[in-house]
């Protein structure tokens, strides 16, 4: 089964450990649709990879989406369809969000410089992954693309930015702020009451904790972004409509180092759990398998025994490698542990992708070495 | 510059030592090597893992920690951090919440630290605090904290999140606290922050950047680089030349006229050749751009990451590279 047949209009959504190489890929697979399918195509990606910005021609990757031109890519021939491509950056899609969706300019600049915003768009644990989500759903929304690929969020917690909408709709909904305060419904917005910070004595120890204002200051914002709690609800209802589509598949890729493979593992089991659809793994920087050849390696223990230095080196060096080669094929062997097919490989890169072409490369590599 | 030796005695002299990197970089393998190089000198040392599934008793062959410290290895000790478990000891011990109203404000405070941003993250910089200061049989209880940190995309929040806290909460307990964390976290004397990175452009380049992020986002300076995973010298220097000509086309010719079979091995040399040579560059780029004293680990090709590889690793790490 070809990874070939997954570039087709919808969302594909690339998972894995840190550094197994979600986003070469991600630019890669994105690349060879765009070449070969009459589709608009859209790759988002979440690390700031400068390289392969200048890969697909562009000096940065920005919010702003930016076409890619493919003329540059010798490789096959005319283009078909066409790409943009973009990075994540955390800070100003939350600016955009709740400049969009606050309801006016001067509620989006009430929040926009409220001291907790500040701290929760840039440091909150979980806002990159939901705004990964809400850029995604974005995307969909503007019926502009056929296909939009996505690399996810490095999170040790692997599936966070599952769960980020629903616990971003529960931070903005009733529980907190019913507990501070009541934005009430009789007295109108801007009589915010603290309705029970002296009455209830648990109250009044954090109060206490929290230094005076804190309290009040917080459920002043949690007021603030009141109106944005419907929107925030809608849209989280269509995230996860949008991740549990048929037409959306998710992709797990691997190395085969231990840990990564590990997390692997989780990452399927959790998106089965969830109901997502898996298309499969891809097993990126795989080596070489000239490393368990038999007859270079009776050589190469013969030549660490008596040689003149140079052989020898040589031959530890190969023997070195070989313990990896050997990590390598074991890991491979217990591919079906995964749990669902593989899509493919693509062999360890010594020197980086530079060009359309070398992603071209990986890409094409990807499909011929399944 | 130091030299890699003074550098490592330099960081053990340290109250507090915290490593951060890319995932998949080594922070944890290199946690546990700096413990035991410290325990082996003879000291008393605490490896508080940030992570919750963190893997650091692993490097020493014995099952996970969990909140309360247990004993790793002769002379270092472990635990994780654990979000209940933490936010309960941080208002019942270092804010002196009265007991009574422990279990009603904890579900409230789990309930804020949601919204109120840097509360979560103190509990971690709370917890290094804590344990830096506790006090064992009239003296300090750890002589060297090593903390397996955040990955570099947590990091800056998590360590600059007392001083923001501060900001944010400008009176009470959680005031003082988050200011006294800051200060620790800040202080030089007491503590080191060590960027751990591999000579591949990916991580790199987010060392780079989180250099960038720390200076314009806290007020922390990066201690110390370690650049881990290098190629291993096969070969003496002033061979290198000669053996580079072995996998050119004459030398190949040469060697497979001897050795038929030989060709695999020409082969992985090529391949730790080119892979030496992208580290090269990549460590001139990390020279110029961080100018940080700089450890430098070999690759340690050992199938399992046992206490066996963090012998190794601790062996490689004292020999400086």
């Amino acid at each position: 089964m070809s990874i070939d047949r997954f570039l087709k209009p919808g969302v594909l959504i690339l998972c894995g450990s840190d550094g197994v190489g979600k986003t070469t890929i991600a630019a890669s697979l994105a690349v060879r649709a765009a070449m070969r399918e009459e589709m608009r195509v859209a790759v988002l990606t979440i690390d700031p990879a400068r390289r392969l910005a200048n890969a697909m021609g562009l000096a940065r990757l920005g919010n702003r989406l930016r076409p890619v031109k493919l003329e540059g890519a010798r490789r096959a021939g005319e283009p078909r369809g066409e790409l943009v491509a973009g990075m994540l950056e955390t800070k100003s899609a939350w600016d955009e969000l709740i400049t969009k969706q606050a309801g006016g300019p001067a509620k989006a600049e009430r929040i926009l410089t409220n001291p907790f915003y500040k701290e929760i768009s840039g440091a909150f644990v979980g806002s990159h992954e939901y705004i990964a989500m809400e850029r995604l759903y974005d995307l969909e929304q503007s019926g502009k693309y056929d296909l939009i690929v996505l690399d996810t969020p490095p999170s040790r917690n692997a599936l966070d930015f599952l769960e980020a909408p629903n616990r971003m709709t529960e931070l903005v909904s009733g529980g907190l702020l019913g507990l501070l305060a009541r934005p009430s419904m009789f007295a109108g917005r801007v009589g915010l009451r603290m309705f029970s910070l002296t009455a209830k004595p648990i109250m009044r120890i954090a109060d206490n904790l929290l230094g005076g204002s804190t309290l009040t200051e917080l459920s002043q914002f949690l007021v603030s972004v009141e109106d944005l709690y419907g929107g925030f609800k809608s849209r989280a209802e269509g995230v996860y409509e949008l991740l549990g589509r048929p037409s959306t598949d998710f992709l797990v890729i691997t190395t085969l180092e231990d840990v990564p493979f590990e997390e692997a593992r989780f990452f399927v089991e959790k998106l089965q759990e969830a109901g997502m659809h898996l298309a499969g793994a891809i097993v990126n920087k795989r080596l070489p398998s000239y490393l368990l050849d038999p007859a270079a390696t009776n050589l190469a223990r013969r030549l660490v025994e008596r040689s003149p230095p140079l052989e020898r080196a040589l031959a530890e060096n190969f023997l070195a490698y070989r313990i990896l080669g050997q990590r390598d094929h074991d890991l491979m062997a217990r591919i079906e542990d995964l749990g669902v097919p593989l899509l493919g490989s693509v062999p360890k890169m010594i020197e980086p992708v530079h060009d359309l072409d070398g992603l071209l490369e990986v890409a094409e590599l990807l499909v011929s070495g399944a | 510059m130091p030299e890699p030796e003074d550098l490592l005695d330099q960081l053990l002299g340290k109250r507090v030592l915290i490593l951060t990197g890319k995932g998949g970089v080594g922070k944890s393998t290199n946690s546990a090597a700096l413990a035991l190089i410290a325990a082996n000198r003879g000291q008393r040392v605490l490896v508080i893992e940030v992570d919750a599934k963190g893997n650091v008793p692993d490097f020493f062959d014995t099952r996970r920690v969990g909140f309360a410290y247990r004993r790793l290895h002769k002379g270092v000790w472990g635990l994780s951090m654990q979000p209940k478990d933490s936010m309960q000891e941080y208002l019942s011990l270092m804010l002196r919440v009265p007991g009574f109203s422990l279990r009603p404000l904890q579900g409230f405070m789990e309930y804020t630290s949601n919204a109120i941003p840097g509360l979560k993250e103190i509990l971690v910089t709370g917890k290094i605090y804590y344990e830096e200061k506790a006090v064992g049989e009239g003296r300090p209880r750890w002589d060297l904290i090593v903390v397996d940190g955040a990955p570099t995309g947590h990091v800056v929040s998590q360590l600059g999140a007392a001083r923001h806290l501060a900001e944010l909460v400008r009176t009470g307990p959680i005031h003082d606290q988050a200011l006294r964390v800051a200060d620790m976290l800040s202080d030089t004397r007491r503590t080191a922050l060590v960027l751990v990175t591999i000579a591949e452009e990916m991580p790199v380049n987010e060392t780079i950047d989180l250099a960038r992020r720390l200076t314009d986002d806290t007020d922390i300076v990066p201690a110390a680089l370690v650049v881990n995973q290098l190629q291993p010298e096969v070969v003496a220097p002033d061979e290198m030349d000669e053996f580079k000509k072995l996998v050119t086309r004459d030398g190949r010719k040469g060697f497979l006229a001897r050795y038929p079979e030989g060709e695999p091995l020409l082969d992985a040399a090529d391949m730790m050749l080119r892979t030496r040579s992208q580290a090269e560059h990549l460590r001139t780029v990390l020279r110029r751009t961080l100018k940080l004293p700089t450890l430098t680990v070999p690759f340690v090709f050992q199938r399992n990451h046992g206490f066996a590889f963090t012998r190794t690793l601790a062996r490689a790490l004292e020999e400086g590279g």
